[in-house]
């Protein structure tokens, strides 16, 4: 017992630190989860889609295609056309490939018949009329595309009729006396040449798919190992055996989650070597099958392969620590494997941002987490280096690691989590039959609703908004309510409690209209000043709502841009969610968490700031009124203003000059920020003033 | 010795109908034990006496109150890391961690109490001497029977050579022969000049053992002497009476004040 202050502390970690590595690995379940899944998944996945597309390239190949033509009726009308020098164009096997074109002997008026009885794949007719298709030969391919054996027959009789144009084209301009029909034909001649080297090629494509395995992996890993060193401990029973010890919680929380997080960065290099171990086996394959197709050198891959493991090791760390704060809720391996598939969940979901297209990786989006390491992957997997932006993605995930250790530490100190029942059970996963109900969701739900409605806005929202405009978001606002009403009546809660319904007092109206009208002008000088700061996406924002609009109508428009919200998000948001986050949050943390939630939902980095305004302002109200009412006429009447100012501009100008301009000078902010917020102050006071709600 | 000054729990628990009630788990509890004595904390169910034990072992924070240790060498300490250097504390929930082997749990539980390797190799030695441990102390812990296990956690208690031993129902489910060890260990170590804290439900057990006792209900002191002074206080002949007087007087004077 000789050390003393910080170094008797490092000796503790250390000993904490080699304890937790001890207990994991000799723990089969982490070992599996650590070594197992990495070295067997990247294989199987390789060989899976190796196998894949070598079936496909099999079935191509190996193809004959029949085919017909119907000429028997062509007259001197087609200029220079020939039948059998046709035919013998079409099947002509000069070129390497492997698959050709036969002509069946088929009379013409059964063609049609032949080619939906499949006994040929397609079939061209040359006897279009001269006259009537405007002085042009027109052919005419009959195909199926339906079957892909048809479409490629179609193709390939194109790709023929391209020859056949070329040729024909020449023969008629050596009739009309021209001696060099290829300078007239070929003026100009485009060339081609692509410069991305190939490693860059074979990157685009690793790049989209292995940053979400590779996260995914590290973050089992990761979660595997936590729960061991938390709930794990818990289940034990060896909690309060190291809470004899003379260790801090810092000291005791710092060693446990550097255990997690090596067991976290052990998973990642063994998930990389089993990833590079992969691909040179698939380059040596195809190296040795064509050695002219790639020239790959792996030696080229090795900078690019440092920076991912650096950055990998912090966001490694990252995860490691945030997988800590979730499991530290549960009591048991089973109740964390709840709260696992909600991180999972989110994690992966955000690793899928590599397969948005043209993606631009931004300073902004190096500062997202998990985001920023899925882009940052992909990116080097191009070669696209910056080391600013590597930087950012570096620092960030150190921070946002630092950040969630303290808040762990902060979690070890509270006597509930370390002694108290817990469990925040997920009601939707239990069996109706054994729900008693009553009451307002359980905050576990709440999220778990609020992450189901935000899955579906994203899969099945963006579709349909693309595909119907104004009805598609009408639609999107229907699964927006659709999923808190189901989950109501499935954990049969309290309706009345749960959304908030609850009649106003009349003063609190003219609160909410005042408080409303104040934020409405706050938000816009807000917005002015965001718009500043990042013009390419405030000019997103609005080009995106031109496109949905696409010339609707005043009133559908009206309809579905304010008062479907003013209804469906407010009942997702301000009752479901928010009664949750009421009853298990202090009226502070739920209104904050309230607010940030409705930003997060607007998916757009400048709406986050201007929605989640409008969200604290609506939480807060309803905090103070209990009345929805209230916030569902405050979200129409912020809709509806914004609506009638896109269909009215003029009017609104001139009714209201300093809200609806192009662009404002700072003095002008400033003006409407302090009208903003003494409108908004008055409101907020008026609702106060009837009195605190029971 | 041991001494705590007007300890206070609060807990807050929801209820139903989304209530958060607050209620005095302990509520004011002053305690002393001294070295080479035995005290004993007696209550029923829910008085308190784990949560007291938890707050003196440093495992708990009090809301209210303070404790203080006073090591063989004379200085008084209050840091929770300094207290805990100089506690043994035993419970039915301080498991062991059954992946290791005793000798590879003992010898990381020294790094953390501050031994170097040697030191820390050589206090084994000798605890595997005391102990007996000398079978089993290589084996995984998981593959233990019962009895072994618990002489396992007494190693662990006794590795870092407390001044103070907490013991919360130790005996607890064990049958005689463990129970014992435990009882033997607790009276060796009280002639050995250590300070011991013991609470417990078997009533003959704290009967004999104890120097003096501690009653709690309710989060208070109720009566606090030797187990004779006790006995004559509330004119009974054995502990358990004793100890029913003693509750039932409580709740009485409780009828009283409604």
């Amino acid at each position: 017992m000789k050390n003393s202050g910080g170094n008797a502390k490092l000796t503790k970690i250390k000993a904490i630190y080699k304890k937790e590595m001890l207990d994991l690995l000799r723990d089969k379940k982490t070992l599996i989860m650590m070594v197992l899944v990495p070295l067997l998944l990247y294989p199987l996945i390789m060989m899976g889609s190796m196998l894949f597309s070598s079936a496909i390239a099999n079935s191509v190949q190996s193809d004959v295609y029949h085919i017909a033509v119907v000429d028997d009726a062509v007259g001197s009308d087609i200029n220079g056309y020939d039948g059998r020098a046709f035919r013998q164009l079409l099947e002509d096997t000069e070129d390497e490939l492997e698959y050709h074109l036969i002509i069946e002997d088929i009379p013409s008026g059964e063609c049609a018949e032949a080619l939906s009885a499949e006994t040929i794949d397609a079939y061209i007719d040359v006897t279009a009329s001269y006259a009537e298709t405007d002085n042009k030969n027109v052919f005419t391919i009959y195909y199926l595309s339906s079957k892909s054996a048809s479409s490629t027959a179609a193709d390939m009789i194109e790709d023929k009729l391209g020859l056949y144009k070329d040729q024909t084209t020449r023969w008629m301009l050596s009739t009309l006396g021209i001696d060099n029909p290829d300078a007239l034909l070929d003026p100009v001649t485009v060339a081609f040449d692509d410069q991305s080297a190939n490693e860059e090629r074979v990157g685009r494509l690793l790049g989209m798919m292995l940053p979400m395995l590779m996260v995914t992996s590290i973050l089992m890993g990761a979660f595997y190992a936590s729960v061991d060193a938390t709930a794990g401990e818990k289940e034990r029973g060896t909690l309060e055996t190291i809470l004899t010890l003379p260790i801090g919680n810092d000291a005791l929380i710092i060693g446990k989650f550097l255990a997690v997080s090596t067991v976290a960065v052990a998973s990642a290099v063994l998930n990389l070597v089993s990833m590079l171990l992969m691909s040179i086996y698939f380059y040596a394959v195809i190296q040795t099958e064509d050695a002219q197709e790639l020239h790959m050198n792996l030696m080229d891959f090795v900078p690019a392969l440092m920076i991912v493991l650096l950055c990998t090791v912090a966001f490694a760390l990252f995860i490691s620590a945030v997988t800590m704060c979730v499991t530290t809720f549960a009591r048991s391996f089973k109740e964390a494997n709840n709260y696992a598939t909600p991180l999972m969940l989110v994690v992966m979901f955000a690793s899928f941002v590599t397969f948005v297209p043209n993606i631009e990786f931004t300073g902004m989006l190096a500062a997202v987490p998990v985001v920023n390491i899925s882009l940052l992957i992909s990116n080097i997997l191009v070669f696209t280096y910056d080391f600013s932006v590597i930087m950012i993605v570096l620092v960030t995930n150190i921070v946002y690691a630092a950040i969630a250790i303290l808040l762990l530490i902060r979690l070890y100190n509270s006597e509930e989590m370390l002694f108290g029942e817990g469990g925040t059970n997920i009601q939707i996963f239990t069996s109706r039959k054994e729900i008693k109900g009553g009451g307002v969701p359980t905050m576990s739900d709440a999220v778990l609703v609020v992450a189901t409605a935000l899955l579906l806005l994203l899969y099945v929202g963006s579709v349909v908004q693309a595909k119907f405009l104004l009805w598609g978001l009408f639609m999107t606002q229907l699964f927006i309510i659709g999923v808190p009403l189901l989950a109501v009546w499935y954990t049969k809660r309290d309706v009345r409690k749960t959304f908030s319904l609850r009649l106003p007092k009349p003063i609190w109206v003219l609160g909410a209209v005042l408080s409303e009208l104040g934020c409405y002008v706050l938000v816009i000088a807000v917005s002015f000043v965001l718009g500043s700061l990042f013009p390419q996406d405030t000019q997103n924002v609005n080009e995106t709502m031109e496109y949905i609009l696409d010339g609707a109508g005043f009133l559908p428009a009206l309809l579905v841009i304010a008062l479907t919200p003013a209804v469906c998000e407010e009942a997702l948001f301000r009752g479901y969610f928010f009664s949750a986050a009421q009853k298990r949050l202090r009226p502070a943390a739920a209104i904050l968490i309230g607010g940030a939630v409705f930003g997060i939902y607007h998916l757009s980095f400048v709406k986050f700031f201007t929605t989640g305004i409008l969200g604290l302002l609506f939480c807060y109200v309803v905090y103070r009124t209990g009345s929805i009412l209230l916030t569902s006429l405050m979200h129409f009447m912020n809709n509806a203003v914004s609506v009638i100012a896109i269909y009215y501009p003029e009017k609104m100008q001139s009714l209201v000059p300093l809200l609806f301009q192009e662009s404002l000078r700072g003095g002008e902010i400033l003006v409407l920020m302090t009208a903003g917020t003494i409108c908004l102050a008055a409101g907020l006071l008026l609702l106060r003033s009837g009195g605190r709600r029971q | 010795m041991i001494q705590a000054q007007n300890l206070v729990k609060t807990f807050t628990r929801t209820e139903k109908k989304k209530k958060r009630v607050s209620f005095q788990a302990v509520d004011g509890i002053s305690i002393e034990a001294r070295d080479g004595e035995i005290l004993g904390v007696l209550g029923p169910n829910g008085a308190g006496k784990t949560t007291l034990l938890r707050m003196l072992g440093k495992l708990m924070e009090p809301t209210g109150g303070t404790v203080m240790i006073t090591d063989a060498a004379g200085r008084e300490l209050t840091q929770d890391v300094e207290i805990k250097q100089h506690i043994g504390y035993l419970s039915g929930n301080t498991k062991l961690y059954k992946r290791f082997s005793a000798r590879e749990m003992l010898f990381l539980l020294g790094e953390i109490y501050g031994m170097t390797k040697q030191e820390a190799e050589n206090r084994i030695a000798e605890i595997v001497d005391i102990l007996d441990l000398g079978a089993f102390v290589d084996n995984r812990i998981e593959r233990l029977s019962t009895g072994q296990t618990q002489r396992i956690s007494i190693a662990r208690c006794l590795l870092h050579s407390p001044q103070v031993y907490i013991f919360d129902e130790p005996t607890l489910g064990l049958d005689i022969i463990s129970s014992r060890s435990i009882i033997d260990f607790m009276k060796q170590e009280k002639e050995n000049g250590k300070t011991v804290l013991y609470s417990t439900h078997y009533m003959e057990e704290a009967e004999f053992l104890c120097d003096r006792i501690v009653m709690i209900y309710q989060g208070r002191v109720v009566a606090k002497g030797s187990p004779d002074e006790l006995k004559e206080r509330t004119g009974t002949t054995n502990l358990r009476e004793t100890f029913l007087k003693l509750i039932e007087d409580v709740t009485d004077m409780q009828g009283v004040q409604l």
